[in-house]
C-alpha cells in the first residue's frame, strides 16, 4: 500500500523564483562581507576565489587541459592579494618561480605529455580569477570612498545580471525559444 | 550606467561625465566577462560551471560578469585622479 497523496505534494518553485532567492542570498552574503570591513572582504575573497578556482579546474578539464591544482590555487591566491596583503612580494619573482618550477614539475609529474597545456591553463586560470579580486581589494582600500566604489561596481554588475535573467526567463523570450524550436513535422521535412 | 552614475556621481561627488564614462566601462566589461565565460563553457560543452548555487549554476557563472569591471574601474578612477 502506498502512502502517496498528490494533494500534499508541495508546488515546485519556478526556476525564476529559485534564481531570485538564491541570487538574493548570494548578494546578501557579498554585501555583508563588504560591510564587515576589510577582514570580511578578505574572507569573501578567499571563499569566492577558492570556489571559482575549483570550478575552473573542471572547466579546464572540459577544455582539454586540466589546470593543476598545485599551480592554480597558490598562484590564484597570490594574484588575488598581490596588491594588498602580499604587496611586498615581488610579482616578477613569483612569475619566474611559476615558469621554472611549474614547467620543471611537469617533467616528472603524471600527465607530463600535456605539461605545457596544463601549465598554461593553470597560469591562465590564476590570472582570470585572481586578478579581478586583486582589483576589488585595491578599489576597496582606495581613498576616498573605496567602499562606495566597490559596492556600486558590484551593484551595477548585479543589475545587469538581473536584467539579463528577467529577459531570459520572461514569457515573451520563452515563446520566442519555443517558436524557434523545430517541430516534429519540420524535422521530418 | 545609471547605477554607477547614481553611485559615484551623486554619492561620492564625482563629475557626472566621469560617472557616465565609468558606468559605460562597467557595462561593456561586464558583457565581455559574461561572453568569455560562456565561450569557455561552450568549449568545455557544459551548461554551468558547477551546481553550487540553485538556479544559477556555479559561483563562476555568477561571478563571470563581475570579474572584469573592477580592473577597468580601478584604472579609470586612478587615471582620472578620483581615487588614490
Amino acid at each position: 500500500m502506498t502512502t502517496h497523496n498528490p494533494a500534499v505534494t508541495r508546488p515546485k518553485p519556478s526556476p525564476l523564483m529559485v534564481r531570485i532567492l538564491s541570487g538574493s542570498i548570494f548578494l546578501a552574503v557579498v554585501i555583508a562581507g563588504v560591510y564587515a570591513g576589510i577582514y570580511g572582504v578578505y574572507a569573501l575573497v578567499i571563499i569566492l576565489a577558492g570556489l571559482a578556482l575549483w570550478e575552473f579546474i573542471g572547466l579546464s578539464e572540459g577544455m582539454g587541459s586540466r589546470a593543476p591544482a598545485w599551480l592554480l590555487f597558490p598562484l590564484g591566491a597570490f594574484f588575488a592579494f598581490s596588491g594588498t596583503v602580499l604587496k611586498a612580494v615581488d610579482v616578477n619573482l613569483v612569475l619566474a618561480l611559476a615558469l621554472v618550477g611549474g614547467l620543471a614539475a611537469f617533467l616528472v609529474v603524471p600527465g607530463r605529455r600535456q605539461g605545457l597545456g596544463r601549465w598554461a591553463m593553470g597560469l591562465a586560470g590564476a590570472l582570470y580569477i585572481g586578478m579581478p579580486f586583486n582589483y576589488y581589494l585595491l578599489l576597496y582600500t582606495s581613498k576616498p570612498s573605496g567602499f562606495v566604489w566597490t559596492l556600486f561596481t558590484i551593484l551595477a554588475d548585479c543589475w545587469l545580471a538581473a536584467a539579463s535573467a528577467v529577459i531570459r526567463f520572461s514569457p515573451r523570450s520563452a515563446r520566442t525559444r519555443r517558436s524557434r524550436a523545430p517541430s516534429p513535422a519540420s524535422s521530418l521535412r | 550606467v545609471i547605477v554607477t552614475f547614481i553611485g559615484v556621481s551623486l554619492i561620492v561627488g564625482v563629475p557626472p561625465v566621469y560617472g557616465i564614462l565609468i558606468g559605460a566601462l562597467v557595462g561593456v566589461s561586464a558583457l565581455v566577462g559574461d561572453l568569455v565565460e560562456s565561450q569557455m563553457k561552450r568549449i568545455a560543452e557544459v551548461k554551468d560551471s558547477s551546481h553550487l548555487i540553485p538556479g544559477h549554476g556555479g559561483v563562476l557563472d555568477r561571478l563571470d560578469s563581475i570579474l572584469f569591471p573592477p580592473i577597468l574601474v580601478y584604472f579609470a578612477a586612478t587615471m582620472l585622479h578620483l581615487i588614490h
